[in-house]
């Protein structure tokens, strides 16, 4: 307790409230913005941390992270378009509650909703972060070596898409990672005689290549529909306590749904958003209303995703293992900060990774005042022309890139990877879990080898000791799973 | 016999991957043993490898298997709002935007100025207003930016 005390203190002295802020309002603007997101702004933003504080880069992060979610709220009841994939299941129902003229009230209880989800998460961050990393500091290479699996197998498993791209897209990212100086021996390998590659495929570049610039080209050749735009004034989005109380049991079930399945390694808040939602209707008195304007469904999507972000902080601070595909690129934002992700950062780092747990819970609160008063405002910035966004940040994908490495190959390199990542993402395989099996490789490959030597060659002790065959049977049972649902029903329809 | 065009994306997928499987056998070959550890340097790039093969082979079976399966023609997806040309146009504005920064031709303000009015320019239609806030946006955010980036924050940009 004492030390989450001392990171309230520290977090709200004026520089880092300042950056909470800058991050909770970034976060929902790009949130809001179709196309965009939180993954991309923390990408482009990493170059500029660098000349930052480590605590100060990480706030702001975090805090941008906050923010986007929330965003997508904004253009999901106003445009019907989610600003990002956590906010698809909000469009269901805000929209069409926005076209009957109450978007003001939809975008009131979405803001609520993201608000408590948010607090009730945040209980579990703090609470469970610690002793968890605690226990953490008991796994040996192997645990660690399993949970890494575990992580791409889950990803891989709840990605759009089949799980077999998930999988073949998070080796393609391991298969990427690999080039460049081994971890033991130092043996440059892969580079194939290029020696702009003896230091391997740069993060920064590979990230904003696959992430950003491959976004951007799919913003440009996509199919947009123009769609009618709904208004909410500010004041008419403030209601009665009795129009927020009557969900209350919805606000706390999504809450616990948003926070668990957030802390399952590798899904995000997507996924949080289509559980809760899927249950508030299956639980509803009202189900068909789902899908045309239903409260319930607003609250139970919007509670769940926002309850996510913190439960998807918990494995990464307490395991180093990203919680979603935005924890992913945090742990990168990490490692360029030379901090060590895993249970080692509340020893070692404890102003890091308290700081991390304070800033959550105050962007949390900003996120509400912004979102509140900001709503309107922010919507208009989602009809700015794309002939004047989608240039700009590829400018400063260039700029950041060059900042970091100063090296124009890393800019060639990073329209590579844009061209790689779009056509990746054309064949329908998940950004996602390529950019997982790439941050997660170089940690796979030392515990992978550390567990080697330390049990003198032998894989054996991965299948007998508890928690690594744990991991491991879960992640052979997410395999398995989807294809024992088809056989069963297939021989039902047989029947 | 119709055939839906999603087997011909697989297929290709786990064509390139195969290769990309290949590339990786080939790397790992040339690569010494360990002496100190059993793994060495070769052995997760086999590992994936074999991985990432097996993984493909299986895309490529399914996506073979179901290619040869009659399927009603998929439709055409409306176009996009930037048609093909304007397309290759962004395209090769973005390589020469490179280029003339990795060769340095001209310096950053001017490069991205420029290439910011071309590529917006292409992706809209064009009006005398347009045009108009269209030169704004690029002058102000390709020099403002420098300016703010090299004089403030002393960064340096590529092309200069």
């Amino acid at each position: 307790m004492e030390p989450l005390l001392t990171a309230f203190g520290a977090v709200v002295e004026p520089w880092s409230l300042f950056y909470i802020a800058l991050g909770v309002v970034l976060g929902v603007v790009v949130g809001a913005i179709p196309g965009l997101g939180a993954g991309m702004l923390i990408v482009l933003l990493l170059p500029i941390t660098f000349y930052m504080d480590s605590v100060h880069a990480l706030i702001l992060l975090v805090s941008i992270y906050v923010g986007s979610v929330s965003g997508g709220l904004i253009s999901a009841t106003l445009l019907r378009m989610p600003g990002t994939p956590s906010a698809i299941m909000t469009t269901l129902d805000g929209y069409p509650m926005a076209m009957k003229g109450q978007a003001a009230r939809a975008l009131s209880l979405g803001i609520v909703s993201s608000f408590i989800g948010g607090l009730v998460s945040w209980i579990f961050l703090a609470v469970l972060s610690p002793p968890l990393a605690s226990f953490a500091l008991k796994f040996g290479p192997y645990e660690f070596f399993s949970l890494v699996v575990m992580a791409l197998v889950l990803i891989a498993s709840v990605s759009e898409g089949s799980m077999l791209k998930g999988l073949i897209g998070a080796v393609f990212g391991f298969a990427i990672a690999l080039v460049g100086p081994d971890v033991s021996s130092s043996v440059i390998r892969l580079n194939f005689g290029f020696t702009d590659l003896n230091a391997g495929f740069r993060l920064l570049p590979a990230l904003i290549g696959m992430f950003v610039v491959s976004q951007l080209i799919e913003d440009i050749v996509g199919n947009e529909q123009p769609v009618r735009q709904a208004r909410a004034r500010m004041f008419d989005m403030v209601l009665k306590g009795r129009d927020y109380a009557r969900h209350g049991w919805n606000y706390l079930r999504s809450s616990l749904i948003g926070t668990w399945i957030g802390i399952l390694p590798g899904v995000g808040s997507a996924v949080a958003a289509i559980v809760s939602y899927s249950t508030a209707r299956n639980l509803s008195k009202t189900p068909e209303e789902f899908g045309s304007g239903s409260e319930e469904g607003i609250v139970a999507a919007e509670t769940a995703n926002n309850a996510s972000v913190n439960g998807a902080l918990v494995p990464l601070i307490a395991l180093g293992i990203p919680g979603s595909v935005v924890d992913a690129i945090l742990i990168g934002a990490l490692i360029i900060h030379d901090l060590q992700p895993g249970p080692g950062l509340f020893t070692e780092q404890p102003k890091v990774a308290y700081g991390i747990i304070a800033a959550a819970l105050i962007a949390n609160v900003i996120m509400f005042f912004v979102m509140f008063t900001s709503s309107g405002l922010i919507a208009r910035l989602c009809t700015v022309p794309k002939a004047f966004l989608l240039p700009s940040i590829f400018m400063f994908c260039i700029i950041g890139v060059y900042t970091s490495t100063n090296r124009m190959f890393d800019i060639w390199l990073m329209l590579a990877f844009g061209v790689i990542g779009f056509a990746v993402r054309r064949a329908g395989v998940p950004i996602g879990t390529f950019v997982l099996g790439f941050i997660l490789a170089p940690i796979a490959e030392s515990q992978l080898r550390n567990g080697l030597m330390l049990y003198d060659q032998s894989l054996l002790p991965m299948l007998t000791r508890p928690i690594s065959v744990t991991f491991l049977v879960v992640a052979l049972l997410m395999v398995c799973w989807p294809l024992a649902r088809k056989r069963v029903g297939r021989s039902r329809t047989a029947r | 016999m119709h055939r839906s065009r999603t087997w011909l994306g697989d297929a290709a997928l786990a064509l390139a991957m195969l290769g990309v499987a290949l590339l990786l056998f080939i790397g790992a070959a040339d690569l010494p043993a360990s002496k100190y550890e059993p793994m060495g340097p070769a052995g997760l790039p086999i590992i994936v490898a074999i991985a990432l093969a097996s993984l493909s082979a299986i895309l490529l079976i399914l996506a073979l298997v179901r290619g040869r399966r009659t399927a009603p023609r998929v439709e055409r997806k409306q176009r996009g709002h930037v048609k093909r040309h304007r397309m290759l146009g962004i395209a090769a504005l973005t390589v020469g935007y490179i280029a003339v920064l990795d060769h340095e031709l001209v310096g950053f303000p001017v490069a991205t100025t420029a290439f910011l009015f071309g590529a917006g320019a292409l992706m809209i239609d064009l009006t005398v207003r347009r045009v108009t806030v269209l030169v704004g946006v690029a002058l102000v955010v390709g020099i403002g930016s420098s300016l703010i980036l090299t004089r403030i924050l002393t960064v340096t940009l590529p092309g200069s």
